[in-house]
């Protein structure tokens, strides 16, 4: 089967809830393409929720199923963690917020359905992050063993410490004290990112709707690792699907206009369309005047993100996708740092990684 | 190629011919090379980097693209694959419950050896499937959790140390993979019982009891019926997923223990076990 129509099957299967009609085979690399991007699990939910299951071979829905079964437990961690982290930051009086997957979990938006996880995010202010990193040291939570230099590069660069994690269940836990590296001169003004942000069963506070969007957007955009793009992208439709409303296009562009990231709204928004046909009002596109004449963006567009966000396999990739994943590698790096400071960065980084192809990836472990 | 092992079809992407070679030896007529039906898993063996294809060499296991364990040196490929393979099922099948354990089956009746430390369970189980028991795992018992019946699958006996020479000693026309030295199980060796045409002929059946078998030398061979708590704390500690399934793999296990018995034996003599067993449980 050509790759483009594996491809196809996969767009139409994620983000459209329909059942590619293939022959039982091609199954095959459908599901473990979704097995890669973690998306099996969401595909259950969303067929489930259309009952549509019962249109899937067996072979599917019994992967999907596992899936969706390992997904819960997941969210279920996730409430449980989340408990026990708010209640240890609590009794230091530091006031946190939770970003990301969890925060879709706590408040049951409809992307957290089959949603998985590698790690909790959590926001504290700048000047409280080492006393919670000192809260959460005495309930058993431990910052991972990084390289020197990573360690340099987290503490002095970046806007989160080395992930922590528990000690009797392994659960990572990342702290952040802004949403992007200071290093980047794009840190963000955290008051105004968490002006509207909302208090959940009393207890949890997270980022309003918009705001949530926004930093899912600007995660997916500045960032190197694009691999899981495909989820971050199935994420930012949904949630805006959910919360469509004059008011909400208002209080997202608003923000994205006063925090600078106009042009990573409208990437994303546009990624949303031709991936989801998600339909955006058309007061909205018309204040993107700017980025629609803007050759560069619409490059990046059309021929990077396009391409790069899609499943990161064998199976459906081309040297256009290779070339476009590799594009945003470096632009990635090159919108989280300036270039005196990249460069040593990257030639740091293709080191070790040189090394690694040398004597293998871990020949130097400790 | 693809090997189906029963429950699960495996494809094999790449592997070293050494790993290829062992794989056709232990899994025969269970391998084809294609398939109408799609395949669950698609797996390979790599070398690690250039230069450790000479020097030192080593090799990685990867479902897909990930890769779940650090490579391991090239001298214990087929051990890495195995236990790659048992990674796949483990880490990914949450439709049933997975127990550590070895399930032999005589007269259409399942008994669970549970891989408690000290049992024996694998050189037990190499010893009864070649004294007429069907061999339905040697490490890992795949349960349905509305029927509880066990299914059957269809992989080599993964044997260590002083076991392997016993068994060959024992059953001298067996069919063996070469042993694997200094892996972090010692020394290993992989056992092929059936043929693919003779494990077709197995069907899932009941389990009728939970055997924890203690080897003791010296030990005159004696049940003991254990209480049903202990029997359920340890199938619970002895299963892969119960801590995904959650409430459904402790509702399992506890209808599990309550229409099984669970007993354990200390033994030195695995020909009086299976005499026991066979007339405890009229086998």
């Amino acid at each position: 089967m050509n790759k483009q129509k594996i491809y196809s099957d996969i767009e139409s299967l994620v983000f459209h809830n329909e059942i590619p009609t293939v022959e039982l085979k091609q199954w095959e690399n459908i599901i473990h393409i979704l097995r890669e991007v973690n998306l099996l699990a969401a595909c259950y939910y969303r067929l489930e929720k259309e009952d549509n299951l019962n249109l899937l071979p067996f072979f599917a829905l019994k992967h999907m199923k596992s899936a969706a079964i390992y997904s819960s437990r997941q969210s279920e961690q996730v409430i449980f963690e989340s408990k026990l982290l708010q209640k240890i930051l609590d009794a230091e009086s530091i006031s946190s917020l939770f970003l990301k997957g969890a925060s879709y979990t706590l408040r049951k938006s409809k992307n957290s359905k089959g949603r998985v996880y590698s790690d909790i995010d959590l926001l504290v202010a700048k000047n409280d992050i080492s006393k919670a990193e000192k809260a959460l040291e005495k309930h058993a939570w431990c910052t991972k063993k990084v390289s020197e230099y990573d360690n340099k590069y987290y503490r002095e660069w970046s806007h989160e410490i080395p992930p922590m994690f528990n000690i009797h269940r392994g659960t990572v836990l990342d702290l952040h004290h802004n949403i992007l590296l200071p290093i980047s001169g794009r840190e963000v003004n955290v008051e105004l990112l968490t002006k509207n942000c909302q208090v959940i069963d009393d207890k949890y506070t997270v980022l309003s709707h918009a705001a949530t969007i926004l930093h899912s957007i600007v995660h997916l955009i500045i960032n190197e690792d694009v691999s899981n793009g495909y989820r971050d992208i199935l994420d930012i439709t949904t949630l805006i699907k959910e919360n469509d409303s004059p008011e909400f296009w208002q209080e997202i562009t608003s923000l994205s206009s006063k925090l600078g990231f106009n042009n990573e709204l409208y990437l994303a928004l546009s990624l949303s369309q031709k991936y989801a046909s998600l339909t955006i009002p058309d007061n909205v596109w018309l204040s993107f005047e700017e980025q629609k004449d803007n050759s560069k963006l619409n490059f990046l567009l059309n021929y990077v993100y396009y391409f790069a966000l899609q499943p990161h396999s064998p199976a459906i990739q081309t040297l256009r996708h290779k070339v476009a994943i590799s594009i945003a590698y470096i632009l990635g790096h090159l919108q989280k740092m300036p270039l005196k400071i990249l460069i040593p960065h990257l030639l740091t980084k293709s080191f070790f990684s040189l090394r690694d192809q040398i004597f293998g990836k871990h020949h130097f472990d400790k | 190629m693809l090997i189906d092992v029963g429950q699960y079809l495996f494809r094999v992407d790449s592997a070293p011919p050494i790993v290829k070679n062992n794989l056709k030896l232990m899994y025969g007529d269970a391998i084809t090379n294609s398939s109408t039906a799609p395949a669950d898993f698609t797996i390979s063996l790599k070398h690690d980097s250039l230069l450790r294809k000479f020097l030192k060499p080593q090799v990685t296991f990867y479902l897909g693209s990930n890769s779940p364990f650090k490579p391991l040196p090239a001298s214990q490929s087929y051990p890495v694959m195995e236990w790659g393979m048992n990674w796949c099922i483990a880490a990914t099948d949450f439709n049933r419950l997975i127990v550590h354990a070895a399930v032999l089956v005589k007269n259409n009746k399942a008994i669970v050896f549970p891989a408690t430390p000290g049992s024996g369970k694998s050189t037990l189980s190499a010893y009864f499937a070649l004294s007429g028991w069907k061999l339905y795992s040697d490490e890992m018992a795949i349960i349905d959790l509305d029927t509880l019946q066990v299914k059957p699958l269809f992989r080599p006996v993964c044997l260590k140390n002083e076991s392997i020479s016993l068994v060959k000693q024992w059953f001298p026309q067996s069919i063996f993979t070469g042993t694997a030295k200094d892996t972090q199980k010692g020394d290993v060796a992989h056992l092929k019982i059936n043929s693919f045409a003779e494990y077709k002929t197995f069907s899932p059946v009941n389990i009728v009891a939970i055997v924890f078998p203690k080897y003791q030398k010296d030990a005159k061979t004696e049940p003991y019926k254990i209480n049903k708590i202990a029997g359920f704390q340890k199938l619970a500690a002895n299963s892969f997923n119960y801590n995904i399934l959650g409430s459904t793999a402790f509702n399992t296990i506890q209808r599990l223990v309550e229409r099984t018995q669970q007993v354990e034996i200390n033994y030195n003599d695995l020909s009086d076990v299976d005499d026991l067993l066979t007339s405890e449980f009229t086998l």
